[in-house]
């Protein structure tokens, strides 16, 4: 009975804490014409501390949107340019000699901030990408022999695109997988894009206002892992990821040579974090299968390692992820 | 005297002018000829001619051919050798050897003498043959023309003595698998009367379920969860068998809105299904304990959706015994 009692204070809590959920869609809303499913999945990334791979054609807003929602925080925002002859201690911050105090004293790099922007990250060499990685993970950063803890909260939303590979890095799999979701972004509608042309013509781009503070998202955080998942609801996530893994136990043996590597246990509790989040934006107490469900293919369509054969068939990971959802039973 | 002196000098010339011209023919028929050349001596690259070697030799004798294995000199490679010929000329052999031979590089070629070691009436003697020449002209060039590609490999013809043996393969192969085929299917008893499984409409099978679920009394012992699981499982089977919906892999949302686009008389009882929906979701995943009456409200309305969707003209079918009969098992549930 004190769990019921729990579940539906915590229902009645998240319904009041996440109000600020609204706000941010409005004032994003200002300035983002369209492109819901980037700011959806921008606010999960947000209140799950997870990374965002964002990948679409040049022109789709992807800058813009994370930069407006940087602007609606009380936060610091850092855009990074990758390049190919960028280097890590461009990212990171040196040592520079201070011939006033003659010592060695340390310049942070643009890493330090709350917002990172990691554009075109496929652009720069793979030492490049293993140091914005690894700050990623450990969130902290050495520089010389001092240690230093990135500033909370401290998420990178990294973009690729898709065309022009020639020259470019691509991420490997252990790295792809350290971001939670890997957004793929379409062209906006015919509307939309009217709306937007008129937007840009118009005399003055709107800004957005500054609603939050780091301190509110880091308490949404908690509140976050706090949304109730039940056991119905962990089993058909473990479902979901194991089917990617042993597909023809699942139902689905003409994917077993098509996949090499199916999603790790990373996977497992980003998709059940993702879905709590996804929860606390509808503003939910608890998980439903349409949760899991709305997050699945932007949590798993980059930790599905495909086969030759796969390739050779023109078969996508979200095409299995599209017939794993179709298969495995709903609760 | 002197007369007889003279006779007798003139038969001894006469026998010593016989014997001299005799002396030739009867050595003839002792000796050994060999004779290598070749068909032209003068080829254009690449082009195959015949290299023979030819052995003229008394029965008795013993002539040792030179072993030729993939060269005849520098370039010029043997491609073939053909076997020893041998005929019978009165007292005498004639041995005749041939070898296919060609060049791939233009030049003048000098092919050795060759020698035969051979032994005749306690004789051992060598036998050495001319010294052969071999000229081999490159194809000229026109460059006036064009530079034209490698022409591709000519296709043989098609030939069936190749794969007359496959063909017989495959048709022995067809013939036992028909005569296997012929075996078991004569073999297998069918029976006399084949039972037919009953399939009934799934509005039946969910209304029998429904009464179960209600005969178990479930909420009532504090087992809500359950209740609301099998319940929705019941009407996901009975949405997957009446409307072809697969109900069992769709949300709650997915199912009221795949519902809506069947063309349905009463809308309403969508409405129902999704009141019920919303509170088994609550119950499932959110702990929700409702109150008795919506328990019993929610099994009503999907009784009444049932009822409102079932397909009035859909007589029992009967299936073949292979093929389950639709129904609703513990693995269903």
């Amino acid at each position: 009975m004190s769990e019921l009692v729990n579940i539906k204070e915590l229902n009645d809590r998240i319904q009041q804490e996440s109000s600020f959920v609204d706000l941010l869609n409005i004032e994003m809303g200002k300035v983002i014409v369209g492109q819901k499913h980037l700011v959806e999945s921008l606010l999960i990334g947000l209140l799950s501390d997870g990374h965002v791979l964002l990948e679409g054609v040049p022109g789709l807003a992807k800058t813009l949107a994370i930069k407006t929602l940087a602007d609606t925080i009380d936060a610091r925002f850092s855009r990074i340019q990758f390049t190919p002859d960028l280097l890590p201690a461009d990212l990171i911050g040196t040592m520079v000699y201070s011939p006033k105090n003659e010592e060695f004293i340390v310049k942070k790099g643009p890493i330090f901030a709350n917002f990172i922007l990691a554009d075109e990250i496929n652009r720069s060499p793979a030492k490049v990408q293993s140091a914005l990685l690894e700050a990623m993970q450990e969130k902290q950063v050495t520089i010389g022999v001092n240690t230093y803890t990135l500033e909370k909260p401290f998420l990178v939303l990294a973009t690729q695109n898709p065309i022009e590979q020639e020259g470019t890095y691509p991420l490997p799999e252990a790295q792809v997988d350290r971001f939670m979701l890997k957004v793929v972004l379409d062209y906006p509608k015919k509307e939309e894009e009217r709306l937007i042309i008129r937007q840009n013509l118009g005399k003055a781009f709107p800004t957005p206002n500054r609603i939050l503070n780091p301190a509110d998202i880091m308490r949404a955080r908690e509140i976050v892992k706090e949304v109730y998942m039940d056991e119905k609801i962990e089993k058909y996530i473990l479902d979901i990821v194991f089917a990617t893994r042993y597909p023809a136990e699942y139902g689905l043996p003409k994917f077993t040579g098509m996949i090499n590597y199916g999603g790790s246990p990373r996977a497992s509790i980003s998709l059940a974090l993702a879905s709590k989040a996804y929860a606390f934006i509808k503003r939910r107490g608890y998980v439903i299968p349409e949760d899991v469900r709305a997050v699945c293919h932007d949590v798993l369509r980059h930790r599905i390692g495909l086969s030759y054969e796969a390739e050779a068939e023109n078969i996508t990971s979200v095409d299995i992820i599209t017939e794993i959802l179709n298969t495995v039973e709903v609760p | 005297m002197i007369g007889f002196i003279v006779i007798t000098r003139k038969i001894k010339n006469i026998a010593f002018v016989l014997i001299m011209c005799l002396l030739p023919t009867l050595s003839s028929a002792q000796s050994i000829k060999i004779k290598a050349e070749f068909d032209s001596l003068a080829i254009v690259i690449g082009d195959q001619i015949k290299f023979r070697i030819e052995i003229d030799q008394p029965k008795n004798a013993m002539v040792q051919m030179p072993v030729l294995t993939d060269t005849l000199v520098g370039k010029v490679e043997i491609l073939k050798a053909f076997p020893a010929d041998t005929t019978k000329n009165g007292e005498n052999l004639h041995i005749s050897k041939q070898y296919l031979v060609t060049s791939f590089d233009s030049g003048n070629y000098v092919v050795a003498p060759l020698l035969f070691p051979f032994k005749m009436e306690k004789m051992d003697d060598t036998f050495k043959t001319e010294a052969l020449l071999l000229k081999v002209y490159t194809v000229p060039l026109d460059t006036a023309k064009d530079v034209r590609d490698i022409k591709p490999p000519l296709k043989a013809p098609f030939s069936l003595a190749e794969i007359w043996l496959y063909i017989l393969i495959g048709v022995v192969v067809i013939i036992i698998g028909f005569v296997i085929w012929y075996f078991i299917k004569k073999n297998k008893k069918e029976p006399l009367f084949s039972v037919k499984a009953i399939v009934e409409p799934p509005h039946i099978v969910a209304i029998r379920e429904l009464d179960k679920l209600r005969a178990d009394k479930l909420w009532q012992n504090n087992k809500v969860k359950d209740y609301y699981t099998r319940l929705t499982e019941i009407v996901r089977v009975y949405i997957e068998h009446r409307f072809g919906i697969f109900a069992l892999e769709m949300t709650s949302d997915e199912i009221v809105a795949a519902l809506k686009g069947v063309n349905l008389d009463d809308i309403k009882s969508v409405d129902l299904l999704r009141t019920m929906f919303s509170a088994a979701d609550l119950v499932k995943f959110a702990k929700l304990e409702p109150l008795p009456n919506e328990n019993e409200i929610s099994l009503l309305n999907t009784y009444q959706f049932v009822n409102n969707t079932l397909e009035m003209n859909s007589p029992t079918k009967e299936q073949d015994g292979e093929q389950p009969a639709i129904s609703l098992n513990k693995e269903n549930l």
